[in-house]
């Protein structure tokens, strides 16, 4: 491999094109990358609203993870049979849940949760995890009033 | 024939003691905004107090990794062995506190969300960047050529670096358990004054933390590299 | 002529491997090794259910095989007492790094047809799409070698290395797997959109990766 020195004109030259050509590859990337993450945007989720739930016809049996709003007066548990009912919706769509075992202190009517399990052939959801997701907004309580949250479970 | 080994006093660098006391007042200040100023929240009660060591912690590891960027970036272009010294002492710091922002999380998350861990966005990020800086440590550890050690640690601690923003983003990216930012975001912060006021004591008393392991590990280092 | 370069040292390296393939024979060996022991504990009934368990249990083979060709592949200019002369030539570095990247993907391509062909056989697959499958895992040979050829590169004369390596090498390539395995599952159900959106973003992790590499990889090499 026997070759002339190369000047230092030709070395700046080489590394100034080179570093034109990272910067065009890493754009190229970059639109590629957010191209495709757009219209995976369905996969690889950590859970799916209920809408995308009904979408894709999820077999019964199936292991799932769903995410929404628990509905509003859907909220039920009894601790003697330990039976977990609530109804989570997305605003578009609700789904029956049923449970086993005390929901997490934060779970509450109104607000976000993440249940694990798989349908039942009847439509309904039957939990193996449930989860309660808030949000990333932090309020003082309003004066004289306790916060509502239990941090020992039953 | 004996020979008498006298115990060497690696006297630290004297800006050492300056930073442990302003560490332990900013500390001290904050630990009493934390528990007994700011408000409890709305919805979490008390337990959203953990949030004033949580956060800040891994808003350090955030930083301390940008530095070992930054310091191997440095060595790999100038091979000065003060950038080698930061890179690892940063590194160390911020394995720290990835791994105690994760143990704090999950402290957190199991009496709130209700689980000590799920595989969901912001947790398995973490969880990588844990992965690669401890990758890090082990690839200095097994090295023992001074110069070849600090050339392939900052090759790595240059590509690492890439976990930074992928952890952060990653919950507005997809859906996730783990909430939105609080703060680091577009738009003011969705945090009550008080409470927010205590973050940036906490993270400035972090912050201060952060500076004396720093100082104090880069000290040993040299010290370490001019020992006979 | 840099590309000249860089082509002349993937040149070198395959046909040294075709006068003595003792690289791709191990890398193959490994693969194959994996996939057989991971079909017997998966079984055709679970990996008919879940595709995406047998994409997984295929990616994580042909890393680890990958890992080995490029070890393997380095190695060989080490014990020609070679890795000196081209590094002091002017982008001697460059090239070799390059060259390696080169080398090793269409090692990579070869040994992942062997693995699919075997995971499809053992665990009694149907590949809805085999057009895409294969498009897949090409992107994939492309898209792995960049980050290993690196942290291989920068262990050379590391005596840990086989530890070293996997360690660092397996976190960084998290975003890749995700997709190669994401990408093969999607082939192997027949989702025609799903597997060429996840080949999309393999293919930019591969861009980036291969950028990544490129600009540090050569500062690296011992």
């Amino acid at each position: 491999m026997s070759e002339p020195a190369a000047s230092p004109d030709d070395i700046r030259r080489g590394i100034g094109a080179r570093r034109v050509l990272a910067l065009a590859a890493l754009t190229l990337a970059i639109v590629i990358g957010f191209l495709a993450a757009q219209s995976l945007a369905g996969s690889a989720v950590y859970y799916l609203t209920p809408t995308e739930a009904k979408q894709r016809n999820l077999a019964a049996g199936q292991t799932a993870r769903l995410g929404g709003q628990v509905e509003p007066g859907s909220l039920r548990y009894e601790p003697a049979s330990r039976d977990l009912r609530f109804v989570i919706g997305d605003g578009v769509s609700r789904v029956q849940v049923i449970g086993t075992g005390a929901p997490p202190g934060l779970l509450r009517e109104g607000a976000g949760a993440v249940v694990e399990g798989s349908f039942q052939a009847d439509g309904v959801f039957r939990a193996s995890q449930v989860i309660a997701k808030h949000d990333e907004v932090y309020q003082a309580p309003p004066p004289g009033a306790t916060p509502s949250h239990r941090t020992t479970s039953p | 024939m004996t020979t008498t080994y006298y115990p060497r006093v690696v006297r630290g660098p004297r800006i050492l003691p300056y930073l442990a006391g302003a560490t332990a007042i900013v500390g001290a200040i904050a630990l009493f905004m934390a528990l007994v100023w700011a408000p409890a929240d709305a919805v979490q009660g008390d337990v959203q107090r953990i949030m004033y060591v949580h956060v800040p912690a891994a808003w350090l590891a955030y930083l301390a990794f940008v530095v070992v960027f930054l310091a191997s970036v440095a060595w790999l272009w100038g091979r000065s062995p003060i950038a080698d010294a930061i890179a690892v002492a940063s590194a160390e710091i911020g394995v720290l506190f990835t791994a105690l922002a994760i143990v704090l999380g999950s402290i957190w998350a199991k009496p709130t969300w209700g689980v000590w861990w799920t595989w969901e966005p912001r947790l398995i990020t973490t969880a990588v960047m844990l992965a690669m800086y401890v990758g890090y440590l082990l690839l200095r550890s097994l090295s023992s050529d001074f110069e070849r050690r600090a050339t392939r640690a900052a090759v790595v601690g240059a590509i690492a670096v890439l976990n930074v923003p992928v952890v952060h983003l990653s919950v507005t990216w997809m859906n996730a358990l783990h909430q939105l930012p609080s703060v680091l975001r577009p738009g003011p912060p969705a945090l009550d004054g008080r409470m927010y006021a205590t973050l940036l004591v906490a993270v400035a008393a972090f912050t201060l933390l952060y500076a004396y392991l720093l100082v104090a590990r880069v000290g040993l280092e040299r010290a370490r590299r001019s020992a006979p | 002529m840099r590309l000249r370069r860089a082509w002349l040292v993937a040149e070198r390296d395959l046909r040294a491997e075709r006068a003595q393939p003792d690289g791709i024979a191990a890398a193959i060996g490994l693969t194959a090794t994996l996939v057989f022991v991971e079909s017997l504990l998966v079984g055709p009934a679970i990996a008919a259910a879940s595709p995406a368990i047998a994409s997984a249990l295929l990616w994580i083979a042909l890393t680890l095989g990958a890992i080995l060709a490029i070890t393997r592949s380095f190695d060989r200019e080490l014990e020609d007492d070679a890795l000196e002369g081209v590094l002091a030539l002017p982008g001697g570095a460059d090239a070799l790094y390059a060259g390696k990247v080169l080398a090793a993907t269409l090692l990579l391509a070869v040994v992942s047809a062997a693995g699919i062909a075997l995971t499809v056989l053992l665990l009694d697959i149907e590949v809805g799409l085999p057009a895409h499958l294969a498009l897949v895992t090409l992107v994939g040979a492309v898209a792995l070698p960049p980050l290993i050829t690196l942290y291989v590169a920068i262990s050379l004369r590391l005596r840990a290395r086989a530890l070293v390596v996997p360690l660092l090498a397996v976190p960084a390539l998290v975003p890749q797997l995700i997709a190669a395995s994401a990408g093969s599952a999607a082939a192997i159900q027949g989702d025609a959109a799903g597997s060429l959106a996840w080949c999309a973003l393999l293919f930019a992790t591969a861009l980036a990766s291969a950028v990544a590499g490129l600009t540090i990889g050569p500062a690296a090499i011992e």
